[in-house]
């Protein structure tokens, strides 16, 4: 297992030095690096003195050590619409986005587990018709059209949740439908079909000869064995989660980082804008660390192999 | 798995063809075909406003008129011919941006499949750290940094959805290598260029259409997304996303804005997935033998 960690841990290293450098190029697409990164009414010698401070006369590589160094101690510049350090205002933001994030992952896991065991149990039944219904609306769906039918619905004609703003659990139930909605489509069928595939092996079939319960054979044997694509799914749907909170986030006017890095894309806050980036893909990272993780208990082969 | 003699495959007759394929087929068609000939059936000009005619609501209720069949928007402009025009749009976008992210993708799953070594684990940690990054978090950065316009969505989307083919098509690639008539290509001394594009890009052609039919709509919901984050095509061109989100301050009043250009999006990629799902049951290997 330690070793397992030792390999999964300097891949995802790699990885994050990666995206940072991704993140540092960033500001070479636009004419001038350092303009980018200062308020607009900047003076010439606060440009000068940036353009010294930040090493943009020296080679490509060196600036990206220098980038790299700050970025490991947490510095990406201040923001050049309120001046505040960057990194800290995305942070500030972090726990409102993973509160939404995990709610509308609760809603899709409560969604498609029992969706997906229900349509395996009975293949063609009424509830399995169901099942391939939600799927297909949901993918074909997308967050913002469903967002804004919600808030129509609830917020609006029937007035009972709040369709903007936090404060709350009733401010989270709407935003999470909608995320949970469009992830659950995927893994409901991930599930059904593993499942199916799961059903027809032979220990299934001798589970069943020596008289377990449906149930027993389902949630005790068969289900173990098929979660392992539906964690694969998982990890796989997680940036479609990520992306979907930021969409989410300005249809209900959500302050988490979504809220905020739209509008430092509307203001061009390049530090900003580079720090979000930054802390969404380490949070990518770190979760599908968790999964792997996860993985190496469901099942042994791989922590082992 | 027996390699020399494949099960013949099920027939394209139309009675095996399930109603959901056709229906899917049909709503493929017709959005693209009203997409090719927009110029000319649109009713009017998809950029013309009158102001006197603003917001007028559908002809089948109350207030509307024939002359515009599915209302106006704000600025008296057209409804139907800015869902015509803004079909165009999104398929001009969609279609683009798959080719291109097809070509670097599959071009880097046949080198890092068939070659392996390094280059495999080149391609494959580009891959990873390129996924560390939800797409529309990169297509957000780089827009905010370049300016929104068609062809920097198309260059974003594209270069940026290429892992998602190169895995795909390098498993593939991994599979069909070891068989035997690649040994046989390889002794009778056809090169390695050649044998990646006349004997493997074949074989795993059929797993690239299905993932170009699931990538296609995805690219069509991103750029509405992102210009309903303000960043996907710039007003006044009329996309698909550009209607629904101009139409999100009006859902009480004028409720047809929104649901209309919803609405049409949301048939397109429905008929594409049911069309996708069923090309997928044909051709991926492992459902076609269990014959599922």
């Amino acid at each position: 297992m330690a070793s397992f960690l030792v390999r999964r841990l300097v891949a995802n290293a790699i990885v994050i030095v990666g995206v940072a450098f991704i993140v540092f190029v960033l500001v070479f697409l636009t004419s001038d690096p350092v303009r980018a990164l200062l308020p607009l009414d900047a003076p010439p010698s606060a440009v000068e003195s940036l353009r010294l401070n930040l090493g943009f006369d020296q080679p490509i590589p060196i600036q990206f050590l220098g980038f790299l160094g700050r970025a490991i101690q947490g510095n990406f510049g201040t923001s050049t619409r309120t001046l505040e350090p960057a990194l800290g205002m995305v942070l500030a933001r972090l726990p409102a986005t993973l509160s939404l994030g995990v709610a509308g992952l609760l809603v899709s896991l409560l969604i498609s587990i029992p969706l997906g065991i229900a349509a395996a149990a009975r293949p063609g039944s009424w509830i399995d018709l169901t099942a391939r219904l939600v799927a297909i609306a949901g993918q074909a769906v997308p967050g913002f059209v469903l967002g804004q039918v919600l808030i129509l619905v609830f917020g609006v004609t029937l007035r009972i949740l709040p369709v903007s703003g936090s404060g709350g659990i009733s401010y989270v139930i709407l935003p999470a439908v909608v995320i949970g909605l469009g992830s659950a489509a995927g893994l409901t069928r991930i599930l059904r079909s593993s499942l199916l595939d799961v059903l027809a092996a032979d220990y299934i079939r001798t589970a069943r000869a020596k008289g377990l319960p449906p149930s027993r054979v389902m949630l005790g044997h068969a289900l173990r064995n098929a979660a392992i694509p539906f964690v694969t799914f998982l990890a796989f749907d997680l940036a479609a989660i990520v992306s979907g909170v930021i969409v989410v986030e300005v249809i209900f006017s959500y302050p988490g980082m979504g809220l905020l890095v739209v509008q430092a894309v509307t203001n061009r806050d390049v530090p900003v804008i580079q720090a979000f980036t930054f802390v969404a893909a380490v949070t990518i990272v770190t979760v599908n660390l968790g999964l792997d993780l996860v993985y190496g208990v469901l099942d042994p082969r791989i922590r082992l192999g | 798995m027996d390699e020399a003699w494949p099960p013949a495959r099920p027939g394209w007759h139309l009675r095996h063809i399930e109603p959901a394929v056709l229906v899917g087929a049909a709503l493929v068609l017709a959005i693209v075909v009203l997409a090719v000939v927009a110029p000319w059936v649109s009713p009017h000009d998809p950029l013309a406003q009158v102001l006197a005619d603003r917001l007028k609501p559908p002809a089948w209720l109350p207030g509307g008129s024939t002359t515009y069949l599915l209302g106006t928007d704000t600025n008296g402009r057209d409804l139907l011919s800015r869902i015509l025009w803004g079909a165009r749009t999104s398929l001009e976008i969609g279609l683009l941006t798959v080719v291109l992210g097809s070509l670097i993708g599959v071009g880097a799953g046949l080198l890092a499949g068939y070659r392996g070594g390094w280059l495999d684990m080149l391609v494959g940690r580009l891959a990873d750290i390129q996924q560390a990054i939800p797409l529309l978090i990169l297509a957000l950065a780089v827009i905010a940094m370049v300016g929104s316009s068609i062809l920097n969505l198309v260059l974003v989307l594209g270069i940026g959805s290429w892992p998602y083919y190169e895995r795909v098509v390098r498993g593939e690639v991994l599979a069909t290598r070891e068989r035997a008539y690649i040994d046989a290509a390889r002794a009778a001394g056809v090169g390695g260029g050649r044998i990646l594009l006349r004997h493997i890009l074949p074989n795993v052609a059929g797993s690239i259409i299905v993932l170009v039919t699931l990538e296609l709509p995805q690219v069509i919901l991103f750029t509405a997304g992102l210009t309903f984050l303000g960043l996907g095509v710039p007003p006044p061109t009329p996309e698909w996303g550009r209607l629904i989100f101009d139409g999100r301050d009006y859902l009480q009043s004028a409720w047809w804005l929104t649901v209309e250009p919803a609405a049409v999006l949301v048939l397109f990629v429905l008929g594409v997935n049911l069309l996708g799902d069923a090309l997928r049951d044909r051709i991926d290997p492992v459902r076609r033998q269990r014959g599922r």
